[in-house]
């Protein structure tokens, strides 16, 4: 097992067979063969995946009568994003990329927007707990979250949803995000800040 | 004495029990002596809560089969779009071996136009050469010049206004002209109102698609593949303005109204005029105030669009509206024949609403378009419109959109339309079944969509109302074996094994 981990950590994806790069990505042939066009690899793409990016999205923008299309939205994005899939990094990790982007967008364009009366539709997700004053509390809760998250900047926005609401770790976010590590720590950092201090004066507007 | 820094005190209300972790022992120490980071502590306590993980309820299976056909049809859509070379070469070609083949490639050509290359003239042929070539620049008397072929002018549609709108993967911008064949999309929150060349206008919003068609002058037509187009068209016996949607066909008699495609439904509202809907079997016509579904292979008739003018609801599809005055309220100064302000008055186009507060003079000319005034006009308009006196051309006029107003109409669509699915969704029976007949079927509908607590409770109380010796044995056979499935998926299996038992016995 040592040396097989060793081996793998040697090898540069490009010099990976075939069975080795299905082992670290399985969803990469999927992806590949989505990018040169075959429809029904990313309808394949979209059933292997969309249970993570729902959760993605949900954590990104919490309760929402617009998960759905924001899904649907993600995965179009997906679509032409794929394009310039080089395979060089996980497809898992490109699919969060997107939804995350996506995901942002939407939180942005909010809190641009006035409150619609369309966003509280019949059709907005079912909450697990029936306890109605639960219920408002975590909805309270993940709307002050969603506001904080909005007022920050692009990149710490991107950077904190990444490591705090998806779980990924600095050295797969600063593959993301094209940057070093330790910038991405940094940016982390002044997300955190810039984030507790934005709940704190909502909080305080309430 | 030195603060903890606000990463220390993230990391600490990252742990559930920092106190009892030995790593942290001395930070918290310091916070039970500092008042100043246990205040900050306490606040980034409460915004580390914010974003603890919450387990996201489930998917329903038809809204991921839903999405799953959307994705699937924009990928065949983009895979038949690709390069033609791509078909050729489906391969990932790697760039030093497409850079070889390209210059050995051009080589080869360069070696065949040198081996073709004619020889050096002599002394003595230079002479002919010269006449040949002197001959060769006088053109012959007898070659006619070729008439140049006209080249068919482009059709296009111009964008008035554009929110998160795209052709092709291209955002779409103000007074950009889309062309004949082209697709725009709209995002989810976004918007799209296009001028068409008969003078008509389309709006796009929400998550929508729409191919245009044709846009002839004098047949323009538009393919909705998914979402929401609204139409203010102009009356005009001497051109059509056609909407397709799956299997409808919406063709304008002159009027203003809307088409919502979902996936498994397809609405059509009118909100003023009327409009001929072309279904599989089917064609009906639809007036002002009332709506049409087309669900699994059926017309049904929803209540719950409404207009302040519209005639009385109720009357089913395909038969002909009882002419009467639109409403009370009809006065000769406003658009829809309504005083009430442009808040009020939820269906104003932007133009109407802007011309409202500055009416104009030449209001009853029909080639003005005005809609209303031009289906009392025209012979061929249908005899059970409603008359209503306008005094304002509703015409869009070509470069005088209104971003705000455009928007707030848009908005308005959505919420109507949303008001109409709920209406939908509570059971509308279709022009052929009985009340009883389309509860059994709204049921199994909910049942299918997952929607099992509404399905349970429905179910009950159509069974309450079951009449003593017998009743539609199809309908109940739905309806208990919705509830078994339902019961099922909540985990109540003794139930469900004895309501399948009784089923068993119908």
């Amino acid at each position: 097992m040592t040396a097989l981990a060793l081996t793998f950590e040697s090898m540069t994806a490009e010099s990976m067979s075939a069975e080795a790069q299905l082992l670290v990505d399985p969803l990469r042939s999927l992806a590949e063969r989505a990018r040169d066009g075959e429809a029904k690899a990313f309808s394949q793409l979209y059933e292997n995946t969309r249970e993570l990016a729902w959760r993605a999205l949900y954590r990104v923008v919490g309760p929402s009568a617009d998960l759905e299309d924001l899904l649907q939205e993600s995965y179009l994005q997906l679509l032409k994003a794929l394009k310039s899939y080089r395979g060089d990094a996980r497809t898992t990790t490109f699919l969060h990329r997107v939804c995350v982007n996506v995901g942002l967008m939407h939180l942005r364009s909010k809190r641009r927007r006035p409150e619609d009366p369309t966003d509280e539709l019949p059709q907005t997700v079912a909450p697990a707990s029936s306890d109605p004053e639960h219920q408002a509390q975590l909805k309270q809760a993940a709307s002050l979250a969603q506001q904080a998250l909005a007022a920050l900047s692009e990149d710490k926005a991107a950077v904190f949803a990444y490591h705090e609401l998806l779980g990924l770790k600095p050295e797969e976010i600063a593959e993301l995000v094209d940057c070093p590590v330790n910038t991405v720590r940094s940016r982390l950092n002044r997300a955190r800040v810039d984030f507790t201090a934005e709940v704190v004066r909502l909080k305080g507007r309430r | 004495m030195s603060h903890l820094s606000h990463d220390a005190l993230w990391e600490l209300a990252s742990v559930p029990e920092p106190a009892l972790v030995a790593s942290h022992a001395e930070a918290m120490a310091h916070l039970r002596g500092c008042g100043e980071c246990a205040s900050a502590f306490h606040e980034v306590k409460f915004a580390r809560g914010l974003i603890a993980p919450v387990e996201p309820p489930p998917l329903s299976d038809a809204a991921a089969t839903r999405i799953g056909q959307a994705l699937f049809e924009a990928a065949a859509k983009q895979a038949v779009a690709r390069p033609w070379w791509r078909w050729l070469w489906p391969f990932e070609l790697h760039p030093g071996f497409a850079l070889a083949a390209a210059t050995a490639a051009l080589l080869a050509v360069a070696a065949y136009v040198g081996t073709r290359a004619p020889s050096a003239p002599t002394q003595q042929g230079t002479a002919p050469l010269a006449q040949t070539q002197t001959s060769q620049t006088q053109p012959s008397p007898n070659l006619a010049t070729p008439t140049p072929v006209p080249t068919p002018p482009t059709r296009f549609a111009s964008v008035t206004t554009a929110r998160r709108a795209s052709e092709q993967a291209t955002p779409v911008t103000r007074a950009q002209k889309l062309s004949e064949g082209s697709t725009v999309a709209t995002a989810p929150g976004g918007s799209l109102w296009l001028k068409l060349p008969d003078g008509s206008r389309a709006g796009l919003t929400g998550t929508s698609t729409l191919t245009l068609q044709s846009l002839k002058e004098d047949a323009v037509s538009l393919e909705l593949s998914a979402g929401n187009l609204v139409v203010v068209a102009k009356h005009d016996p001497k051109r059509t303005l056609s909407v397709r949607a799956g299997e409808l066909e919406v063709v304008d008699i002159g009027t203003r109204f809307v088409v919502s495609k979902e996936l498994r439904r397809i609405v059509v509202a009118v909100e003023e005029g009327e409009v001929q809907v072309r279904a599989p079997g089917t064609t009906t016509t639809v007036t002002a105030g009332r709506a049409v579904e087309w669900r699994d292979g059926r017309l049904l008739e929803p209540q719950g669009w409404e207009t302040k003018d519209a005639p009385t609801l109720g009357t089913p599809a395909g038969q002909p509206t009882p002419s009467e005055p639109a409403g009370a309220s009809v006065e000769p100064s406003s658009p829809r024949g309504n005083s009430a302000a442009p808040d009020e008055d939820e269906w104003a186009t932007p133009e109407a609403l802007r011309l409202k507060a500055a009416p104009s003079p030449n209001a009853a000319e029909p080639d003005t378009a005005g809609q209303t005034a031009a289906l009392g006009a025209e012979p061929s308009a249908a005899p059970n419109a409603p008359a209503v006196a306008t005094a304002e051309p509703l015409a869009p006029t070509p470069e005088s959109s209104d971003d705000a107003a455009d928007e707030s109409f848009l908005r308005k669509v959505e919420r109507k339309l949303n008001r109409l699915r709920s209406a939908v969704r509570q059971g509308v029976p279709p022009i052929n079944m009985t009340p009883r007949e389309a509860n059994a079927r709204e049921v199994e509908r909910l049942a299918d969509e997952d929607s099992c607590k509404e399905a349970l409770a429905l179910a009950e109380r159509w069974l309450k109302e079951t009449p003593a010796g017998g009743d539609d044995i199809g309908s109940k056979k739905k309806v208990l074996t919705s509830q078994v499935r339902c019961l099922r998926k909540l985990g109540k299996e003794t139930e469900a094994t004895r309501i399948e038992a009784s089923l068993k016995e119908l």
